[in-house]
């Protein structure tokens, strides 16, 4: 559990050494891995590793948000088109988040640490703690339901400017208001 | 080690940057999630005393109930970093210190122990709502729009009442008046 490791800039490649008893470990048992060998990338050590698990995360949220939310959009009637637009915008930058907070965090731990489990350990649970508190949070303060009521208003204003729109430049009594109101014909 | 391998410390950006995150990152776990948890619990107990018709719970509440742990290790990463910046001292020394085999031991015991906890959680209070004759809604993801939230009835048909389902959509009725007009419907 506490094994080292190193990233070591050597010219253009930056391998990982790993330091302690090698055979107690059964998935990495050399002592000099390259940054991007798939075993470094599988257990998310390293920064390429990190990177991969965060990508990983926002990819499935990718396909898995949209399709969920198009699902619930096509079956529920309650649901309308600003209800998926937010729902997936909400999820996507909760993923983004959680992501961004899994790098930095692993990047941090790993910047003071020389122990393999600190960055994977702190990558996941800042991953966990920024996406369950975003969402939570959320919950609480009635975001999603906040910008769905925005996007509902700013819908409603724009009819209403169109409606204005076509009466003031569709209608003979439209087009006279709008003289009269510039002209100052009204005072 | 080879004599033409190199490593660089960290940059003073990302110590004083990561022991901000880290401290932040403590504050909201100690903080705003250790809060979450004591607002679920009274939550709890309004449910217990009040046995309201239906109620929205949460299902990870119990990732919260480790947050205190995971607070103590961002606060010690962050004291790292902070001291690492001050004393300029930016080398890793080959055997782990103290005080980073503590934060290994911690980070591990939050990363792992959060979402294990979060099952646990999930289990007793489902069983505690089962033994109170509460039904869970299969529907609950269509009625909440939210990954994380089960609806709890104490008759099914709840779950399928179209005045129900427009009154969790709108975000002006909370669930005090869901509860309300199932009272009226009782009657």
């Amino acid at each position: 559990m506490l094994t080292t490791y190193q990233v070591i800039q050597r010219g253009n490649s930056t391998p990982i050494a790993l330091r302690g008893y090698a055979g107690l470990r059964v998935h990495l048992p050399a002592s000099l891995y390259g940054a991007q060998h798939p075993t470094i990338i599988r257990m998310a050590v390293g920064p390429a590793g990190q990177r991969a698990m965060a990508s990983g995360g926002i990819i499935v949220t990718a396909v898995v948000s949209p399709a969920v939310r198009t699902f619930q959009w096509i079956f529920d009637d309650e649901v309308t088109w600003r209800h998926l637009l937010v729902n997936v915008s909400m999820d996507m930058a909760k993923a983004v988040a959680a992501a961004g907070a899994m790098v930095f965090a692993g990047a941090v731990a790993a910047s003071l640490t020389s122990i393999v489990i600190v960055p994977v350990a702190f990558g996941i649970f800042a991953a966990v703690a920024v996406g369950y508190g975003l969402s939570v949070l959320d919950q609480k303060f009635d975001i999603t339901d906040k910008l769905v009521s925005a996007l509902e208003e700013t819908e409603r204003s724009i009819r209403e400017s169109g409606r204005e729109a076509s009466y003031y430049l569709g209608t003979t009594r439209g087009q006279m208001d709008f003289i009269r109101r510039f002209s100052g014909y009204w005072r | 080690m080879n004599a033409h391998y190199k490593t660089d410390g960290p940059s003073d950006t990302l110590l004083v940057l990561g022991g901000v995150f880290m401290a932040l990152l403590g504050i909201f776990c100690g903080g705003v999630l250790t809060w979450l948890l004591i607002e679920d619990l009274r939550k709890y107990e309004w449910i217990a005393e009040t046995l309201p018709a239906l109620f929205v719970w949460s299902k990870g509440v119990g990732i919260m109930v480790l947050s205190p742990v995971a607070a103590i290790a961002c606060f010690l990463l962050s004291f790292m970093a902070f001291k690492r910046f001050l004393t300029q001292n930016k080398k890793l020394s080959k055997e782990p210190e103290t005080l980073e085999k503590v934060v290994a031991v911690l980070s591990l015991v939050a990363a792992i122990g959060m979402p294990a906890s979060g099952f646990v959680g999930k289990f007793y209070w489902d069983n505690s709502f089962r033994q109170a004759s509460y039904v869970r809604c299969s529907n609950s993801f269509m009625l909440t729009s939210k990954w994380l939230m089960d609806v709890w009835v104490r008759n099914p048909a709840y779950c399928r009442d179209p005045e129900v389902r427009a009154m969790m959509a709108s975000p002006r009725h909370g669930i005090d008046d869901i509860n309300e007009y199932l009272r009226d419907q009782e009657r």
